[in-house]
């Protein structure tokens, strides 16, 4: 059942048994008390009568609740139409937007497989063929090869590159292009510059804007819901406003310090876009914002307009068009508000999405100026307006570098002089900086969390990661020590949440998940109580 | 008359090899602008590349100049190019052959300039003593360059066959192209050693090649080398051993371009904006077709969800 060996052509043979699955005696091993195999937490792909209802022979799991037994005339449909995809793809007026990576990512790989050991998911999963990064693009080269290429056929022939494609193959890898992180890892460590996570993303893009293949959360409870509604949480703007009305309220409460965020302030200096999922889920970042920005006296606002206090956009995950889409309409809601600047989030794939990927599409009065939460900060912190009592924060706290700001936008430092200097128990995890390994959860596959994918995003995505982290708190393991993970990404944050409570983290190591802005607020020398609770909300 | 064909085979072959290289290379330039898709480290980043950082660490950004080292892109990519840098530090198992393979192509390349160079400095009489010089020099670059090769590439070769991860990786094109260098290196190692004075025979035949002359008298290992080589420089731009050219494209035009929008950019998007797009779903889903812009643009409210 495990292929070591795995061809591209197997992909598309032995329709309904699964390519490969993942067994835990093949995972690599964790630090104690998280090496005991019989102690792994039970983990299975949906069984029943879910079982035949959606497609799961890739690896077992159906992350994306694609549905199975469809008819043979469908399927045909299916096929025809990704063929004229990937034609697309290939194509300067359809494809303008990434045509030259995809170019020389799929003409110039030599195979020599340097990419494999910088791949999480590929190491943590005891070297899975499958998930090797060159496996995913070499099928979708030889896909491109054959399909959509003149003389295809024959040159597949020739060069023994003849994979099938039908609707197995579709299938498989509509899933398989769901097990990336898009963390750019391996296209970091190739010598030829070769980008498989930008093959990954392009193969989600012929599914998603060829067939409208895209899973709901990134697509109808994501993109669209944002673009409708304001936000993929699907808060409308009076439900924001009143949402972050009573984290001001509360947090007023809890320190003493009067909390208050300004709306639609028009000219203000800086205009924040934080992701609505913090709102939400991690309240406390928001109002250590706002507790900030006021005792910098920093002119600020958030917008209360129709995405514009929503600053993910999902479309960086899957679909140019989609992208484009919410990267217009956040720029547009900051030149409406005349604002200085926008300051991301601590949202790693709202920075790439917004300072970097968008640069070259928000032309003319649409090119504002766009900053990162980290600069920001890090002007604040040592700004000198206000005053830090680093003992504060005396406890031991490790940095985790989001992919999409740190490797893909190459802002590292400012974060850790943050760090060194308000966290006497700063310590580094290895590797770290632009080597840093994803959390697991990138790419959107944090927002993926039917039929058990939550699983496998804390067994195979994010193990790694744990390790890692269980060994920057070597020298104090137990519970009896409470320790610090600082990520400053709403997406990490939250992969986070699901890998300590699949293996039990906070329990058994006392390791609790946070941002940066929090870390900071809680070594504020005016602040009469600790700002972080520790208690998990 | 044997002579005559090789002549012609291995001019036959220079001249595909530069007509498709030059088609190839031309057409990665001609790509249009695509969007911001860069990758830490970009060493021309000034005092931030060597720890990956960027300019986008500095506060308010776009009010600091740029500050970019020219000097630094070109130290990484000797680093790579000559030392395979790359792979020295995340697949150090392939690096000894990798690197002998291509020492071995460097070390040709070096031997045939000497060889060349010797070729112009004989014209004249006074550089008929340099021109020895050269010659004695290409002999042992080119010995060592051979040995190299071979062992580089035959290695691979037998690590590609033999290693199960990297077989079942390894597409029959691979196989071929580490073939064809092994037989290249190892027939120059050939002629090398089966000739008392190697050098002198491979400049009677650049001679006759440069004369179009079909009756030079070379000799039989020396014709095997030459056949293989030319047969090696036709295959060579239709294969993705050409990566010493696209990887130019790979950093300078991808990973390490992130070059914020200009005036000049944003007249090439704008042309690119305009564009119509053909994608099935999307706004197409409804059967209307718009521009990259327009789509952009559009109201929400138009938004699809399913097909």
């Amino acid at each position: 059942m495990r292929k070591r060996n795995l061809r591209p052509a197997d992909i598309a043979s032995d329709e309904g048994r699964p390519v490969t699955v993942i067994r835990p005696q093949d995972l690599i091993p964790l630090p104690p008390p998280y090496d005991k195999l019989e102690e792994m937490p039970a983990w299975d792909a949906f069984a029943g009568e879910q079982a035949g209802a959606f497609v799961r022979d890739l690896d077992g799991i159906s992350a994306l609740s694609l549905e199975a037994g469809k008819g043979e005339a469908e399927k045909q449909k299916d096929v025809e139409q990704f063929i004229s995809g990937l034609r697309k793809l290939l194509s300067k007026e359809n494809n303008w937007t990434f045509l030259e990576p995809l170019i020389l990512s799929l003409d110039y790989c030599t195979g020599c497989q340097t990419c494999a050991d910088a791949c999480p998911v590929f190491v943590a999963t005891g070297r899975n063929a499958l998930y090797r990064p060159t496996y995913r693009s070499e099928v979708f080269r030889q896909l491109i090869q054959k399909y959509a290429r003149p003389w295809g056929r024959i040159r597949a022939k020739l060069g023994g590159r003849d994979i099938n494609l039908n609707w197995t193959t579709l299938s498989r890898l509509y899933e398989l292009s769901y097990r990336c992180t898009l963390c750019r890892r391996c296209a970091q460590h190739c010598p030829m510059g070769i980008d498989n996570a930008l093959l990954t993303r392009e193969l989600r893009k012929a599914f998603s804007q060829e067939l409208g293949w895209a899973p709901g959360e990134l697509h109808e409870k994501g993109t669209v819901l944002h673009l409708q509604a304001g936000s993929p949480s699907g808060m409308k703007p009076r439900v924001a406003r009143d949402n972050v009305q009573f984290i001001d309220e509360d947090f007023s409460e809890l320190t003493g310090i009067a909390v208050a965020n300004p709306w639609d302030a028009e000219g203000a200096d800086v205009l924040l876009l934080h992701s609505a999922g913090e709102m939400l889920a991690h309240p406390e970042g928001l109002a250590a914002f706002a507790i900030l920005c006021r005792a910098a006296g920093i002119s600020w606002t958030l917008s209360s307009e129709k995405l514009g206090y929503d600053g993910v956009n999902y479309g960086l995950f899957y679909d140019d068009l989609q992208f484009a889409k919410i990267a217009v309409a956040h720029a547009r809601i900051a030149k409406k508000l005349n604002v200085g600047k926008v300051v991301m989030g601590e949202c790693g794939h709202q920075h790439k999405a917004s300072i970097s990927v968008s640069d070259r599409i928000l032309t003319g009065d649409l090119n504002v100026r766009r900053e990162s939460v980290m600069t920001f900060l890090e002007h604040i912190v040592f700004g000198g307006k206000i005053k830090f009592d680093p003992s504060k924060n005396d406890f031991p706290v490790t940095l985790h570098d989001p992919c999409n700001i740190v490797r893909n936008l190459g802002i590292v430092e400012p974060q850790r002089r943050i760090l060194r200097y308000l966290c006497p128990q700063f310590r580094e995890m290895t590797p770290h900086g632009i080597e840093n390994y994803c959390c697991g959860g990138g790419g959107g596959l944090v927002l993926l969390s039917e039929n058990s994918f939550a699983g496998w995003r804390a067994m195979a995505a994010g193990r790694l990661k744990l390790k890692q982290v269980l060994e920057a708190f070597g020298d104090c393991p137990g519970p009896e020590t409470r320790k610090y993970v600082c990520a400053p990404c709403l997406n990490c944050k939250n992969q986070f949440r699901d890998i300590f409570k699949f293996y039990g983290v906070r329990e058994r190591s006392n390791i609790h998940r946070g941002g940066l802005a929090e870390l900071i607020v809680n070594a504020m020398a005016d602040l009469r109580e600790p700002f972080i609770q520790w208690e998990e909300r | 008359m044997f002579g005559v064909w090789l002549v012609f085979f291995t001019w036959g072959a220079i001249a595909v090899f530069l007509l498709v290289l030059s088609c190839r290379v031309l057409a990665m330039a001609r790509l249009p602008l695509h969007l911001r898709w860069e990758l830490a480290p970009i060493p021309g980043e000034k005092a931030k590349g060597s720890q990956g950082g960027s300019f986008l660490e500095e506060y308010e950004w776009w009010t600091r100049p740029r500050k970019k080292s020219a000097i630094d892109p070109l130290i990484y990519m000797a680093w790579e190019i000559f030392l395979l840098r790359g792979v020295w530090k995340h697949n150090r198992s392939l690096w000894p052959l990798s690197l002998a393979l291509h020492a071995g192509l460097y070390l040709s390349a070096g031997a045939l300039c000497f060889q060349g160079l010797s070729l112009i400095l004989s014209a004249s009489d006074s550089g008929a003593a340099l021109a020895g010089i050269c010659l004695d020099i290409a002999s042992p670059v080119a010995f060592c360059a051979f040995l190299f090769g071979t062992l580089g590439a035959a290695g691979l070769l037998l690590k590609r066959a033999l290693d199960a991860e990297l077989r079942c990786a390894t597409r029959r094109g691979a196989y071929f192209n580490l073939l064809l260098l092994a037989a290249v290196f190892s027939s120059g190692l050939w002629a090398r050693l089966a000739s008392s004075d190697a050098a002198r025979d491979v400049d009677g035949f650049l001679r006759a090649l440069a004369g179009f002359q079909g009756e030079c008298e070379i000799a039989s290992p020396l014709v095997l080398h030459a056949a293989l080589v030319s047969l090696f420089l036709i295959c060579l731009p239709f294969t993705s051993m050409i990566h010493f050219a696209a990887k130019y494209f790979t950093y300078h035009h991808v990973l390490w371009n992130d070059r914020p929008l200009d005036g000049r950019m944003e007249r090439k998007v704008s042309g690119l904006l305009s564009q119509p797009v053909e994608w099935m779903s999307g706004r197409a889903r409804s059967g209307s077709r718009g521009s990259w812009a327009e789509i952009a643009l559009e109201k929400a409210e138009n938004e699809k969800t399913q097909p």
